[in-house]
């Protein structure tokens, strides 16, 4: 692979031209609840027929990433995630912001993304073939375990009340039952209605429990007219990396575990924030500060969810199996350009895929200064008077909810959930677990009922494959081990 | 709060009096409902069709995704839309299998057929390293074998790959419930399976397995098409590899909910014609390796009414069939 | 919202794992796969009915001092009343409304009424509904080509 050509190639006025404007896009997307990084991808793929490859393909990886990172921005402003990515670690970010420190997070989220996404590059650019063999060896007994896992974090993410946890954590696995069932086409729970055959959507969800449940329990509040809470002042990167610095190996380790969800089709960024964050609190020093306004998870959350759309790219182009629904996008963009995805695609279009690795390390780089603009601009946000900002933000949650599937029945959804998660949060109820169940509990179901109708119902399946069987072991010992540690008696500070 | 009731019932009457003119169509935005997620094979050949009927029509057509549900949500959402010629959809052949299924209470015959778009053959690829050289020796083993050895995956059961692989394996007198599915969403991940070890057949399009291909983990048996595929020439016939003509697959085409203006659907079935014809079209669709195959408006629903049939009875057969 | 005990909630969270657990009875089995549909909703109901019933057990060993539940504190002021009601209030407007009026009236109707049940002044309402309803059809419409309700307003749009 040439990588001068590829530089040429990319900077190229048109190219770089394509490149900022989707940058700035992606940004935008990013930022608004209920519009999605795939919306923005499939947006641009008519632009994309009348450009040459490079331009077309860099301008869905830019805006893609760029929308990772803008979901962090609402998030940390007003407690409203703006990609599902975001959503693990939003309360975190929240508190930091009422402590003053919005400068501080908001270039955490920043530093971290960037930092993420070149490893995922990185990974990409030098291990695709070899980790694409990894992913193929994943079945369904692989993904259950995994899933599994993935559920495990919300013990680890909700500190309070376990019980209250678990609950949460099952009533998200049972909405995300609701609709018809894939094996046999069954509907459930749908009360007769069509539109709940199609389940749940995440994104009204996501609006729902976090945006209108806040804003119910701001107007509940409306009386006090608050300030918003006095922030520190000075530059805003030099604060995040001071706080990268501090836990730069919390980035690499967020960066490396992002990279292996994204190569696993399926799995993908808006897990990758979760499995990080509770990693994050599992092997902290300090995981008793995780929850009320602690750096140290961001940290890993915000490095991992940007480094996963990278390895995503990887399944996607050796062997033309999409990683997430983005690079299903950008299969599509490639066969129309007549680049066959395969492991062939890197000697007989070497030119140009080398030229996408470059794209994308230019559109991470690119990230800090736009980014940075974007921080600035979002803080002013703050500044309006509660009794405007609030109804302007319910208006956007509103359209938004209402623009991802253009159904007036997903309103209905937003104001249920609305409710439900105000209830539970005044209740002492978690409202993270109950969002991670709704995200893993299609993969939970089908992993599980898959893998029954290979094996025959015969179980020993489960553990029959290596990577199968190192999966399940990960799993019963995250179970196992603090259940081992409380019987032999010594209260075991968790140092590890 | 009087103000907002008077504002509002102005509104009222406002829209009222101005209501639809049909002065000349289109007069305002189309949209155009895709039962599957942005990024699939249906949603790129809707892209395709909406960014040139745009400048066909002389106005915005807008894609809209209405997923979920095995498509059953989008098509119903086409079925159901005001029928004012602003409502169009791209369906696929999984429309005439709803009301069977019993998911919906339409079938394909209750939709306007504007023109249907794309046919793509299904084909028959297993592993690699599968022991089957030529589909004559699988479909020996299958018949052979006990129910449940052979498993496939790369749809839902009952989706349109599955429906043509059942009836190819009726046509040879094997009963296709022999063939356990294991379900997933789409071909990719039925590839994963394949490649896994999970399953031993993944029927889908060539195009969608020609990455795997390449890469040395699968190989195509047959396709079932009545000639070769001209992108993939050595990819044999059904007929060419056990003597029996056959042809299945999966279709596109746009439909708009019943009882549109025949003006809005004489202006659509003649703009589709003519964006079907263009080069740009052609080009896109022959480089993703979709089909190619045209039918405009009165055709289209004769290959709808004789899909709603053969889909009936292959249904039945799989036990899929909910109602008679 | 209302602050529950947690015998209240507890109890709330065992009904609805029984009611899954009873539904799922319901679902047939269709083919040969080994999995039941009605398997992992039962387990998930299981699970529920579980959680439920030990909040409610803790609470009454506890002898938490709510009997069910408190009034809440924003019950106590109008204002606070008015700002509540309108968030579901303009959720159902908007879902009713938008496809008779079409975005544009409906936006600026609803952001007028949510404005002013905010207490803010007639003016600055009006003002910010016209500019804010503009600005979302922008948004959406014209730049990320979500075809929003379609009404008498756009009708007039070029």
């Amino acid at each position: 692979m040439n990588f001068i050509t590829a530089i040429q190639t990319v900077f190229e006025p048109f190219t770089l031209t394509v490149i900022v404007a989707s940058a700035i896009f992606g940004l935008f997307v990013g930022s608004m609840p209920g519009l999605t990084a795939t919306m923005a991808a499939a947006l641009l793929v008519p632009l994309t027929f009348y450009m040459d490859p490079v331009p077309a393909i860099g301008a869905i990886v830019t805006c893609s990433a760029m929308a990772i990172f803008a979901g962090d921005i609402p998030g940390a402003l007003l407690r409203i995630p703006g990609t599902p990515a975001s959503a693990a670690y939003v309360s975190e970010a929240y508190q930091l912001g009422r402590k003053g420190q919005l400068s501080r997070v908001l270039s955490v989220n920043l530093i971290a993304s960037a930092i993420g996404g070149i490893f995922g590059t990185l990974v990409l650019i030098m291990l695709a073939p070899q980790l694409a063999q990894v992913a193929l060896r994943f079945s369904s007994y692989e993904y259950f375990w995994l899933a599994l896992i993935g559920l495990s974090a919300a013990t680890l993410i909700s500190s309070s009340n376990p019980i209250k946890g678990l609950t949460a954590l099952f009533l998200g696995l049972f909405l995300a039952v609701v609709g018809l069932d894939v094996v046999t086409g069954l509907p459930r729970y749908t009360f007769g209605t069509v539109d709940l055959m199609g389940g749940v959507s995440l994104i009204a969800a996501l609006i729902g429990l976090f945006a209108v449940a806040e804003l119910f329990r701001k107007a509940a509040t409306i009386h006090e007219d608050l300030p918003p809470p006095a922030q520190v002042t000075g530059a805003i990167l030099p604060q995040g990396l001071s706080a990268i610095a501090q836990y730069r190996w919390n980035a690499l380790r967020g960066s490396t575990i992002g990279t292996f969800l994204g190569i696993l089709p399926g799995a993908g960024a808006d897990i990758a924030g979760w499995i990080s964050y509770a990693v994050s609190k599992r092997f902290s020093k300090t995981p008793e500060k995780f929850g009320t306004g602690h750096i140290e998870g961001v940290v890993d959350a915000s490095a991992s969810n940007n480094a996963s759309l990278g390895g995503a790219y990887v399944p996607a182009l050796v062997f033309g199996i999409p990683g997430d629904s983005i690079t299903a996008i950008v299969i599509g963009v490639l066969l129309i350009k007549g680049m066959n995805p395969g492991p062939t695609v890197f000697t007989q279009s070497g030119d140009i895929v080398s030229a996408i690795f470059v794209v994308f390390i230019l559109a991470n780089l690119l990230l800090i200064p736009l980014g940075l603009l974007a921080i600035k601009a979002a803080r002013h946000v703050l500044r309006i008077n509660q009794r405007m900002l609030l109804p302007i933000i319910l208006m956007f949650s509103i359209v938004g909810a209402y623009a991802v599937n253009n159904s007036v029945f997903d309103l209905w959804i937003v104001l249920g959930l609305g409710l439900l998660g105000w209830i539970m949060e005044e209740n002492g109820f978690p409202i993270a677990p109950m969002v991670l169940g709704l995200v893993l509990g299609k993969i939970v179901e089908e992993s599980f009922t898959n893998s029954m109708i290979k094996a025959g119902g015969n179980v020993i399946a489960f553990i029959d494959r290596p990577i199968a069987a190192t999966l399940a072991f990960v799993f019963f010992a995250i179970w196992i081990v603090p259940f081992v540690l409380r019987l032999a008696g010594r209260r075991v500070p968790r140092a590890s | 709060m009087k103000l907002t009731k008077l504002a509002l019932l102005t509104a009222a009457i406002l829209a009222g009096v101005s209501g639809p003119a049909l002065a000349q169509y289109p007069e305002r935005p189309i949209t155009m409902i895709v039962a599957w997620a942005a990024g699939g094979g249906t949603d790129a050949v809707a892209r395709a069709l909406a960014a040139q009927l745009e400048a066909e029509l002389g106005t915005p057509v807008n894609v809209v995704n209405r997923t979920g549900g095995a498509g059953v949500i989008g098509h119903t959402e086409i079925v159901n839309a005001r029928p004012d010629g602003y409502t169009i959809g791209l369906a696929s052949a999984e429309l005439s299998t709803y009301y069977w299924s019993g998911t919906a209470q339409f079938t394909a015959n209750d939709v306007t057929p504007i023109a249907l778009v794309n046919l793509d053959a299904s084909a028959f690829n297993v592993a690699a390293n599968s022991e089957w050289q030529d589909l004559r020796s699988a479909l020996d083993a299958i018949a052979e074998a006990p129910a449940g050895t052979y498993k496939l995956s790369g749809m839902a059961p009952g989706a349109a790959y599955h429906l043509a692989f059942s009836s190819l394996l009726n046509a040879e007198g094997i009963d296709p419930n022999t063939i356990t599915v294991v379900p997933s969403q789409g071909a990719a991940p039925g590839f994963q399976e394949l490649a896994a070890g999970g399953v031993e057949i993944v029927p889908s399009s060539l195009p969608e397995a020609t990455a795997m291909i390449d890469a040395g983990q699968v190989k195509t048996l047959a396709v079932l098409a009545s000639e070769r595929l001209e992108a993939f020439p050595d990819v044999p016939t059904v007929e060419e590899a056990i003597g029996r003509p056959f042809a299945g697959g999966t279709w596109r085409g746009i439909v708009a909910p019943a009882g549109i203006p025949d003006e809005a659907r004489d202006r659509l079935i003649a703009a589709v014609e003519t964006v079907w014809n263009s080069e740009d079209f052609q080009s896109f669709m022959s480089e993703r390796g979709f089909g190619l195959t045209y039918l405009s408006g009165d055709d289209f629903g004769a290959y709808l009414a004789e899909q709603h049939e053969q889909n009936g009875e292959v249904m039945g057969l799989l036990g899929l069939r909910q109602r008679d | 919202m209302l602050k529950v005990s947690d015998l209240g909630s507890g109890l709330a969270i065992a009904g609805l794992g029984l009611a899954i657990i009873v539904q799922a009875q319901g679902f047939p089995s269709v083919g040969a796969s080994p999995v039941s549909p009605a398997f992992y909703p039962g387990l998930i109901g299981t699970v529920l009915l579980g959680c439920g019933l030990a909040l409610a057990l803790g609470s009454l060993l506890k002898k938490e001092a709510m009997p069910l539940g408190v009034l809440p504190e924003w019950l106590r002021r109008p204002g606070n009343i008015l700002a509540v009601l309108a968030v579901p209030a303009a959720i159902i407007a908007y879902g009713l409304l938008s496809p008779v009026l079409g975005f544009l009236a409906t936006a600026f109707l609803v952001t007028l009424g949510l404005l002013v049940a905010f207490r803010v002044n007639w003016l600055w309402s009006l003002g910010t509904a016209f500019v804010l309803s503009g600005l979302l059809h922008l948004v959406f419409v014209v730049l990320m080509r979500v075809p929003l309700p379609y009404g008498f307003i756009e009708a007039l749009l070029p």
